[in-house]
């Protein structure tokens, strides 16, 4: 079973998206702890595609939509967001050193170090000038077990 | 989202939060939030009351620890739920805003 959403990449939309993502969990009884999960990458993931990917440098040259997937299968719940912006694996972004103090606190890089926290596995690849980034949510198991990510080549 | 702020005793400001601190919720209340805690000495920043936090509003509230912590001034988190509470974890921000899950232990370790 999957659904797929299709939204401009502005950071308007972040609000349809989440509502749409807050429907199919409640239509397919998730847990909360694995919608927390779903709609917290699916937030860092879309607003990391307007911001870095659809900027007003690039507008005209960019399809300006994103496609939102959710699938389920016995186990697992699988997000996919793809988009046409520049090619970008945001999986090679360094994750943020914890801080000891509040002036060593980086939010740069945060989001992609939440979505690994947060889901069981990440993935990325580029194809047909597409960057796509899937998730897997596994449905018996803790939402911040650690994902055992592994980039594709670009 | 909405910012409510109450004075309790000892100079302890007590910020509540309400809703969800997505990316739009975080823009509407952050100013409100950065003044709040730039003029707090002891700022008791409330999650009892909301459901979602993502990496703006985790900016949103270390700004708030910034402008707290600047001043000489502490801040607490107060009774986040158990996934706001991972947020907080993931992003290594407890180990700077102490969490607690009751108000005596979050007004006395306000006042140490």
């Amino acid at each position: 079973m999957i659904e797929t959403l299709t939204a401009q990449c502005t950071l308007d939309e972040l609000g349809r998206v989440s509502t749409w993502v807050d429907t199919l969990a409640s239509q397919w009884g998730l847990p909360t702890q694995t919608t927390f999960a779903i709609q917290l990458c699916c937030e860092e993931v879309f607003s990391n595609i307007v911001r870095h990917g659809h900027t007003e440098s690039n507008v005209d040259q960019t399809d300006a939509t994103a496609q939102v997937s959710l699938s389920r299968s016995d186990d697992s719940i699988t997000l996919t967001l793809q988009d046409r912006g520049p090619a970008f694996n945001p999986l090679t972004v360094d994750a943020p050193a914890m801080p000891s103090t509040i002036g060593e606190m980086q939010i740069g890089g945060l989001g992609i170090h939440l979505i690994r926290k947060f889901s069981q596995d990440v993935q990325y690849h580029r194809r047909d000038g597409y960057n796509c980034l899937t998730m897997r949510f596994d449905l018996a198991r803790n939402p911040q077990a650690a994902s055992t990510q592994s980039p594709a080549m670009a | 989202m909405e910012l409510n702020i109450e004075n309790l005793p000892n100079d302890v400001s007590h910020l509540i939060l309400i809703g969800k601190m997505d990316l739009a919720g975080a823009q509407q209340i952050d100013i409100r939030f950065s003044a709040a805690t730039g003029s707090a000495r002891k700022a008791l920043v409330d999650l009892s009351q909301v459901s979602f936090l993502a990496s703006m509003g985790i900016r949103t509230l270390v700004l708030g620890a910034k402008n707290v912590q600047s001043k000489g001034g502490k801040m607490v988190f107060l009774k986040p739920s158990a996934e706001v509470a991972q947020v907080l974890t993931a992003a290594g921000i407890d180990t700077i805003v102490p969490i607690h899950q009751d108000l005596e232990s979050a007004l006395s370790a306000l006042s140490a």
